[in-house]
């Protein structure tokens, strides 16, 4: 009974900032948490906002490209990693 | 190679040196490929254990003067002090996408290393948060604070540097 009143009491006292954070890693959430991020975000326009944006993170960041953007080695660097192999197929 | 690593590991001399025994790894174990996969992604992987180890290295369960107990600057008492921008407009264009990708890639360089760390190995690498908290020897609560504000970073950043812009 007293842990059905904690999960009651948690699930209707949940903040943004809590809901927030629930939300950006949805693994080992427990079923108190998840319904008190739903319920929260049912009512909260800014945590519905939130969440959009955390998805659409998610997404970019999955399909992040980094092979393109423009950083190379240094010539020093590249330098020193060709002769690092050369000695690797000579030995 | 060498951009992947520097992401992770934010130091350019290490990315080398990452970059460099992962290529000599390749070499040395070029027997083991068997072209069911591109070298490149094949190379990436010998690479992503070269960069997992010298994480290790550094990493002694330090969390970066992350303070845990204090609230992030986006909330007062628990509540949103704003709503958050609204995110609509994807980019369209080739051109576009590449200026979108340099931001993140910025956005990313922008964090502190633990921050940076923990979010490319659970969102971009896709390891499991267990996994996750062994490499950068932290607990499953550090790890869920590490990635909750720096995607709250990362959101404000982009709201403020691209989706303020192209609203």
């Amino acid at each position: 009974m007293i842990r059905w009143l904690k999960t009651v009491w948690y699930v209707l006292t949940l903040r943004c900032e809590e809901a927030d954070r629930l939300r950006s890693l949805d693994e080992n959430t427990t079923r108190a948490q998840r319904v008190g991020e739903v319920m929260h975000r049912t009512l909260c326009k800014s945590c519905r906002r939130a969440k959009k944006q955390t998805q659409i993170l998610s997404r970019l960041l999955a399909n992040l490209d980094e092979s393109a953007s423009g950083v190379r080695l240094d010539g020093a660097a590249r330098a020193r990693i060709a002769s690092a192999i050369d000695a690797e197929n000579n030995l | 190679m060498y951009r992947y690593a520097l992401l992770r590991l934010g130091d350019p001399d290490s990315a080398a040196d990452a970059v460099q025994e992962a290529l000599l790894a390749g070499i040395r174990g070029r027997g083991e490929y068997r072209g069911e996969a591109q070298e490149r992604t094949w190379l990436i992987g010998i690479l992503r254990h070269k960069v997992v180890d010298a994480i290790r290295k550094r990493r002694r369960g330090a969390v970066g003067g992350l303070d845990e107990q204090s609230e992030p600057e986006q909330f007062r008492n628990g509540w949103f002090k704003e709503e958050p921008a609204v995110w609509n407009v994807l980019p369209q264009s080739p051109a576009e996408r590449g200026e979108l990708r340099d931001l993140l890639v910025s956005c990313l360089e922008s964090l502190p290393d633990t921050m940076r760390q923990a979010l490319c190995l659970r969102e971009i690498d896709g390891l499991q948060s267990a996994e996750v908290c062994k490499i950068l020897d932290i607990t499953p609560t550090n790890l869920w604070t590490l990635v909750h504000r720096a995607k709250l970073r990362m959101r404000d950043d982009l709201s403020r540097r691209w989706f303020g812009e192209h609203r």
